[in-house]
């Protein structure tokens, strides 16, 4: 049976992805149940997206014990990763990180080609369904690098969420006040109501204070768990409210 | 006080000496032993996963034939020409000079087809297709496209380097091929020009009987495996890490010189075999 936590950090060290000797977050304790919508804020730079890219498997601990599903990363082969990963979904910052040499349609695919035996008929019908739902049908034959940042992102955000996912992390979407972070924050409430564990790495709280349900602090390489958002409402440390944009 | 400092100075030489070397061994086992690893992990990928995914990943394979070896076919074709017609032509007319003829497809066999030919291609496509990999593999990396692969469950050995280095042994060996028979025709060509009394077919029948079995089998061996050798060498330092812009010309002539140096190797191995077989 697995435990009801999806995701446990126990004394968990985040390591810059690159060079791993470097320590950005000491000792992290964070457990993640299923349902969660989370909200990790801290300033550019603090170790957010590493904590994220950790949380979801993606790099490796510098230390202390990661569970994903009910499994410890230590014990675990390549072979179960890649069987995990399937079901976490993970949007990267920026542009997405969508591959160059593929099509928008091309990047969206490349999983369900990959893991599955639907044909390309199937395919191209669920990307069809995905392009329509983050508002790019127009371009599924564009080249990812012909789309603005924004536009490249909700391609990140389709891709990622191609195959069933128990867990998505978002890192860093459109923030302010603008369109696209109300589209943004619409689209992640709509799919944590589907039943989805959704974690969002965004400097700006005051845009999830109505969707997500716990936040947590990244600063001075400390994790920091504040609450729900009462308890940011509520917040009075200075040390923290400069960094978060916070009504 | 002197000889003091001439004990010190010589201390300083040697610790100067051992640090450096050592370190430059230490190094060097490093990377062998780390270009071992790397090749195993693709070898017992290619072995199990050669047939999963296969709409994603043989399409890739293709892709790689085309870049590495299609393309690359003009090039080896004008290589060959120039081989032939200044090589091999001169070699024929200087044996058939020298009352030597029934020595052509010995020396033919020995210089183009075991050795000149697959090391000739192998540094084309080295030149061509494995400097290429590690600026594109070093890119991907640097921009975090292959931590995307591995959000999407997508094993970056199975995607990237597996069918670099099917794409490459076969390359490898289709233009090795191409370069021999180009070689030999031309060969024939600028002997007949310059009037050696040599029938095309007398030619090609020394040719033929100068070759054996086992040439053709260590042959297709041996260019295989230089293939493999580039494509693994470049595919390993455009994953080790990521490359910034001024990393990019440093790590490409690492990777050239260790690919060159990996193939002479594995040449001299197999010129044992010959001895051998």
């Amino acid at each position: 049976m697995e435990s009801e936590w999806i995701i446990e950090l126990e004394e968990v060290d985040v390591t810059h992805p690159e060079e791993g000797e470097m320590m950005l977050v000491l000792a992290v304790q964070w457990r993640i149940a299923r349902g969660d919508f989370w909200v990790v804020g801290g300033p550019p730079g603090s170790g957010k997206s590493s904590l994220l890219a950790t949380a979801a498997g993606l790099n490796r601990p510098g230390g202390g014990v990661l569970r994903i599903l009910g499994h410890d990363l230590s014990e675990a082969t390549e072979a179960d990763q890649i069987q995990w990963r399937q079901r976490i979904g993970f949007m990267f910052e920026q542009g997405g990180r969508l591959f160059p040499q593929l099509t928008v349609a091309q990047n969206m695919a490349l999983a369900l080609q990959y893991h599955t035996t639907l044909t390309e008929d199937e395919i191209l019908k669920q990307v069809e369904d995905w392009l329509a739902r983050v508002g790019l049908s127009m371009h599924a034959n564009t080249s990812p690098a012909r789309l603005n940042q924004l536009w490249q992102q909700r391609v990140g955000l389709a891709r990622a969420l191609m195959m069933p996912k128990e867990v998505l992390f978002v890192d860093n979407p459109p923030g302010g006040r603008t369109r696209d972070a109300a589209w943004w924050r619409n689209q992640l409430a709509s799919l944590a109501a589907e039943g989805m564990t959704v974690i969002v790495g965004s400097n700006d709280f005051s845009l999830w204070l109505d969707t997500a349900k716990q936040f947590a602090l990244v600063q001075d390489g400390h994790f920091t768990v504040i609450g729900g958002p009462e308890q940011v409402r509520a917040g009075t440390e200075a040390a923290w409210r400069e960094y978060i944009m916070v009504d | 006080m002197r000889g003091v400092m001439m004990v010190a100075a010589k201390k300083t030489i040697w610790n100067l000496y051992r640090e450096t070397t050592g370190n430059r061994i230490i190094r060097a086992v490093d990377l062998l032993r780390e270009l071992g690893a790397f090749a195993i992990i693709t070898i017992g990928v290619t072995i199990t996963k050669f047939n999963v995914a296969s709409r994603v990943v043989h399409p890739l394979i293709y892709e790689q034939v085309w870049r590495a070896g299609v393309r690359l076919f003009a090039m080896v074709a004008f290589i060959a020409m120039a081989l032939g017609l200044v090589i091999v032509g001169q070699t024929v007319s200087l044996l058939t000079r020298m009352g030597a003829q029934e020595y052509i497809g010995t020396v033919m066999v020995t210089v183009v087809m075991r050795e000149l030919g697959p090391l000739l291609t192998a540094l084309l496509v080295l030149a061509r297709a494995g400097t290429a990999n590690v600026v594109e593999l070093g890119t991907a990396r640097a921009m975090g496209e292959v931590e995307a692969l591995e959000s999407l469950g997508i094993d970056t050995v199975h995607y990237l380097v597996m069918p670099r280095v099917i794409g490459l042994a076969v390359s490898v060996f289709c233009l090795a091929t191409y370069l021999m028979v180009i070689t030999f025709g031309c060969g024939w060509l600028f002997a007949f020009v310059q009037d050696v009394p040599l029938t095309l077919g007398d030619y090609f029948g020394q040719l033929g009987k100068a070759m054996r079995w086992q040439d053709f089998l260590l042959f297709a061996v041996k260019t295989g495996l230089f293939g493999c050798i580039i494509a693994v060498v470049s595919c390993y330092h455009g994953l080790a890490r990521p490359l910034k812009v001024e990393d990019v010309s440093g790590v490409t002539t690492r990777a050239v010189v260790e690919s060159v140096i990996g193939c002479v190797l594995f040449d001299a191995v197999f010129i044992l075999a010959y001895l051998f077989v």
